[in-house]
């Protein structure tokens, strides 16, 4: 860790009044968020999870998680 | 959105976004989609496309010029991954990490979505095989989506290679509503 990046200095661009700093890391966990869901209920799915087990653990109904993620399973092949 | 779609006609969309990757861009619009297409050579867009003299190359250089024209950047996208490194995030950690667990290339970030415009082609193309009374997307119905909408990177890119959008739709209806031989 160099010493423009420590904690600190961290800690002071998260909270940036600058809103284009802020914006811009908020937009960015965003994409991070939905690549790491996508990344566990594949996993989860693979290893026989059902949606409603998926759905339950991401606190959201099972409509919700099938509607977002059988699609592109379907599409891809790795489900019927 | 692709359940209709022919294994041809997904796998153009694969190669889309895997061009969309290649050229550091962190976005999938139309000139990734014709690229797509041109890279299936063995379907009906991919064979119309080559005997209309349009190879991958060409494609994919015109397709440079005019977004470096436009000043789009070429960066793989490196303002996510910088805007995350300054809350302390590392994404190429967690890369390494994602692709001892589950794979290589399973993780990818900043993962590409479709532009405006490469959305609204999505939903001609629907709407071009149901006027054709098709009941399955093809390859074909993502070239006449691309030409309806008209003005994106993709028919740029294209009429830069001397291609006339106008005798190009004709060219695939011909093609589609030709009785089978």
């Amino acid at each position: 860790m160099s010493a423009e990046n420590t904690p600190a200095v961290l800690a002071g661009q998260v909270t940036s009044s600058d809103p284009a700093v802020g914006l811009r890391a908020v937009v960015s966990l965003r994409r991070l968020l939905e690549e790491l869901e996508r990344l566990h209920v594949d996993n989860a799915r693979d290893q026989g999870w059902s949606w409603q087990d998926i759905a339950n653990a991401l606190k959201v109904s099972r409509q919700t998680v099938h509607e977002k993620h059988a699609p592109r399973r379907k599409t891809t092949g790795k489900e019927n | 959105m692709f359940e209709k779609f022919t294994n041809l006609a997904k796998r153009s969309i694969t190669l889309s976004q895997d061009e969309a990757i290649a050229l550091g861009h962190d976005f999938i619009g139309t000139e990734h989609m014709l690229l797509g297409l041109v890279r299936v050579p063995e379907s009906i867009a991919g064979q119309i496309l080559g005997e209309q003299g349009v190879t991958a190359d060409q494609a994919r250089r015109q397709t440079l010029r005019l977004l470096e024209a436009a000043g789009v950047s070429a960066n793989g996208g490196r303002e996510a991954t910088e805007a995350l490194a300054v809350i302390g995030i590392d994404v190429e950690e967690i890369r390494r990490r994602a692709d001892d667990t589950f794979g290589p290339g399973r993780f990818k970030f900043p993962r590409p979505g479709y532009t405006r415009r490469a959305k609204t082609v999505l939903e001609l193309t629907q709407r071009e095989s149901i006027e054709l009374g098709h009941d399955y997307i093809g390859t074909e119905h993502l070239l006449l989506g691309m030409l309806a909408e008209g003005e994106g990177v993709g028919v740029q890119v294209l009429g830069g290679l001397g291609v006339d959008p106008a005798a190009l739709r004709t060219t695939v209806l011909d093609r589609v509503r030709a009785p089978a031989s």
